[in-house]
């Protein structure tokens, strides 16, 4: 049979009519079933939301053991609390001492920064034109090439212009 | 039509954004990878410098020239890394107040002044003959000083500053709230609980005080300046605050604890 004509007969296709019948009643009873299940009596929803009221009461009586310790003694002491938060106020002093040691830390950089540079401008920092600067003598060049190969610490910026410049 | 049009300016946005990437990576890389190692630059300098010097020559000049501007455009790249570095420092620096947002982008836009400078230098660089890149060199590092330091200084400070301005804050507000609680609590008027009290207040005034100075240092951005040893005290002081609430603290408890 040539496969066009078989697809065509598929159109044709259904269900034996008992069986269809007898499987929709089957569908249906169990339907019916599972509803009846559902359908409870007032009294038995009554007796269900006590049931669910008790174990929500119980609940909430544990979290309360659970927790109630130090929430009591925050209501009962208010001075514990809010005066004596000693935890806090120690974190903050802390932070404080911290922002201190920053301070110097950053306060000897710039000291270190500052060793390094030869001028030092009192006035603001504003963007100025270069000078012209004098140009030093070849034996101050190799002795300043020389202590820059020979020194363990890397040369900086300034160190090397430095260096140029002679 | 539409499509063509969002894809060109795709297009053109994608383009630019892979120009500019390598130029910024490429310089914070040079300064984030502490790359500015200028050792063996140093050292190459010394070598051709006697060369040429021993045996004077075209080519032993141009030797030595070449070497100094391999290490000038190093140090400039260094220079603009640094200047970079200290400018994103100060960019995520929390600004939780407008003047102080004011006082950052005051150092920004320097910084943005500096970091052109050292672009237009570093373009000079290739023109340069050996005197020149000798002057070159001495100019760049006499305006370093009297212009990168201090913008270097005052960026570093301005991140100390900026997260005192939170902690002052803070501190004020324990101030207030431990001053609520007291007079919730009665405990106000009992002498040596108000004379820690009064010491806490003043404390923060003068905290205050110092942080004011430091604040109009900024605003000129003045320098040289003391907003080191201003912003040390002012935490003091602080910190002193903080003591006269433990006191306070110790004070109250013993009180009620006699009361029970």
């Amino acid at each position: 049979m040539e496969p066009i004509e078989l697809l065509k007969k598929f159109k044709h296709l259904g269900a034996d009519s008992d069986y269809t019948r007898k499987s929709k009643i089957v569908i249906l009873s169990q339907g019916n079933d599972k509803l009846a299940g559902f359908s409870l009596a007032s009294r038995e929803i009554a007796a269900g939301v006590f049931r669910s009221g008790w174990s929500i009461a119980m609940t909430a009586v544990m979290l309360l053991l659970a927790i109630g310790s130090f929430s009591i003694l925050k209501i009962l002491s208010p001075a514990k609390t809010s005066v004596v938060d000693i935890g806090g106020l120690r974190a903050e002093a802390q932070a404080i001492d911290a922002q201190i040691e920053l301070t110097n830390v950053f306060y000897n950089d710039i000291l270190g920064l500052e060793n390094k540079t030869s001028t030092v401008s009192a006035a603001p920092p504003e963007v100025k034109s270069p000078k012209a600067a004098t140009v030093p003598t070849q034996n101050e060049i190799n002795a300043s090439l020389g202590s820059a190969e020979t020194t363990s610490t890397k040369p900086t910026i300034d160190s090397v212009l430095d260096a140029l410049s002679r | 039509m539409n499509k063509s049009i969002y894809t060109i300016v795709f297009g053109v946005f994608a383009a630019a954004a892979l120009a500019a990437t390598p130029f910024y990576s490429a310089n914070s890389k040079v300064y984030a990878e502490n790359n500015c190692d200028f050792r063996q630059g140093l050292k190459n300098l010394s070598m051709a410098g006697t060369d040429s010097r021993e045996n004077y020559s075209q080519e032993n000049v141009r030797k030595e020239l070449d070497v100094r501007k391999e290490i000038l455009n190093l140090a400039t790249d260094c220079a603009i890394g640094e200047a970079l570095e200290i400018q994103s420092n100060v960019k995520s620096a929390q600004a939780n107040y407008p003047e102080i947002r004011d006082d950052r982008n005051r150092i920004l836009s320097r910084l943005d002044e500096i970091i052109s400078y050292y672009r237009i230098q570093k373009d000079a660089i290739k023109d340069l003959g050996i005197e020149g890149s000798k002057i070159f060199s001495a100019n760049l590092r006499i305006w370093r000083d009297s212009n990168y330091v201090p913008m270097d200084e005052l960026g570093k400070n301005f991140l100390i500053f900026a997260k005192n301005q939170d902690i002052l804050q803070i501190t004020q507000n324990r101030f207030n709230q431990i001053s609520l609680t007291l007079k919730t609590l009665g405990l106000a008027d009992n002498q040596k609980i108000s004379d820690i009290l009064n010491q806490a207040r003043k404390n923060l005034r003068l905290a205050g005080e110092n942080n004011d100075s430091v604040k109009n240092i900024f605003k000129r951005l003045a320098w040289p300046n003391d907003a080191s040893d201003l912003m040390v005290s002012s935490l003091r002081y602080l910190k002193d605050a903080y003591q006269n609430f433990f006191d306070i603290s110790k004070e109250a408890q013993e009180i009620i604890s006699s009361a029970k």
